[in-house]
């Protein structure tokens, strides 16, 4: 089961993909994101998951990750909210 | 000065005509000397001033060594701490690499050299080391005595660590180009085999699920070529984003709807909740729909294996 969901917290759009799958090591947790980062024993290799964070960063958002294993990962990610959108919010609450 | 006049006075001792002229071609000589000295000592100054490399003007009969800027913010040291002694400098290269500079660059000096090279580590003010070129022009005076030295460090360290870079990923990039490059090449030594006059249904078959074998494995070599050109734009900081004003909602209902037979095929459910807005975004829709595909992907891809 792969639950995608996306949403608006605190001005800004947040997406989290949640898996039920075998999770991730802590040791690993901190280096999923590093480029050149090689464990043997990991699914979360190559040059994938650095590059999103690298898109979502140029993009002015964040990326990040909770997993523990035997339960599963949760990986996030946000986006500042379009620029005419936050335009609205301010009109709305002023 | 005075070295000069007593040799002068001395020569007197001799023909007139000949100290009249030895005369006159030592104070020429000398006062090219000086002038030479007087000039590069303006354009060090100069230099000393303009550069962000860390410059040094080593007095060799005082022993004293003075620095620019350069070696203050290259290497973290406060203008009080920057010794006055070339002992200064000599303390501060790496054990390792002591005894080498230290032979070649006396060596220089005292060989009548006018130029003087070294790669070496030099402690920064927090105890690391950064790794430094170091370049040194030897100036004579009118004996042919080195009586100064003028040079600059470069600091490599960045360099070196991007040539590291460099080919770690070169590493990584094999490594993972050899998988698939290896599927395909067994996968064609298979088919060769399997091609004969007298091919069955059977054989057909194989063939074909073969030829999927190496469709698949073009693919992940495509992919991540492309991965690879766009980790060196990002680097480059010259990955352009073609930004427009998007529906988030509706770009991963299309990612997750690109997903659905690989997920079906491991019978894995994908459970799409939708938001409530559209959630609008300024973003690169393809280069979003690479951050969705890569996470949603592996998600799909990786349900079982061992993490």
């Amino acid at each position: 089961m792969i639950k995608v969901v996306a949403k608006e917290v605190e001005g800004r759009v947040q997406v989290l993909v949640q898996d039920n799958g075998p999770g991730i090591r802590e040791d690993h947790l901190p280096h999923i994101f590093d480029r050149f980062w090689q464990a043997k024993d990991t699914a979360y290799k190559g040059t994938g998951l650095p590059i999103a964070k690298r898109i979502v960063e140029a993009h002015g958002g964040e990326v990040w990750v909770s997993s523990s294993v035997g339960q599963g990962s949760s990986f996030y990610f946000t986006l500042p909210v379009a620029a005419s959108t936050q335009k609205r919010l301010e009109r709305l609450a002023a | 000065m005075r070295f000069l006049r007593t040799s002068y006075a001395k020569i007197i001792m001799g023909s007139a005509t000949t100290v009249f002229l030895s005369g006159i071609s030592i104070l020429l000589q000398h006062k090219r000397a000086e002038e030479a000295m007087r000039q590069t000592g303006i354009t060090s100054n100069l230099v000393m001033k303009a550069s962000q490399d860390a410059v040094w003007d080593w007095n060799l009969l005082t022993n004293e060594v003075a620095w620019n800027k350069g070696v203050q913010s290259h290497f973290g040291y406060s203008p009080k701490e920057v010794g006055m002694k070339a002992d200064w400098w000599m303390e501060r290269i790496h054990p390792e690499d002591s005894e080498r500079i230290l032979t070649t660059i006396y060596g220089a000096i005292d060989g009548g050299q006018k130029y003087w090279e070294g790669q070496y580590r030099f402690r920064r003010r927090d105890g690391s080391y950064s790794q430094v070129i170091d370049r040194g022009y030897i100036v004579h005076d009118f004996r042919s005595r080195p009586v100064r030295m003028v040079g600059a460090m470069f600091d490599i360290t960045a360099l070196k660590e991007a040539i590291q870079t460099r080919d770690e990923l070169v590493g990584v990039i094999s490594h993972e180009l050899k998988n698939p490059l290896t599927a395909i090449n067994t996968s064609r030594e298979l088919i060769q085999r399997l091609i004969s006059p007298m091919i069955d249904e059977k054989k057909i078959k194989l063939i074909l699920t073969l030829l999927k074998r190496i469709d698949v494995s073009v693919d992940r070599m495509v992919r991540l070529i492309n991965d690879l050109l766009d980790v060196t734009r990002l680097e480059a900081q010259a990955m352009p984003l073609a930004r427009e004003t998007l529906p988030l909602d509706r770009l991963i209902e299309e990612v997750v709807e690109a997903w659905k037979i690989q997920a079906q095929e491991k019978s894995l459910i994908v459970e799409r909740v939708p938001a409530t807005e559209p959630l609008m975004v300024d973003a690169d829709p393809a280069l979003l729909t690479r951050v969705l595909s890569n996470f949603i992907g592996n998600a799909i891809k990786f349900p079982k294996q061992e993490v």
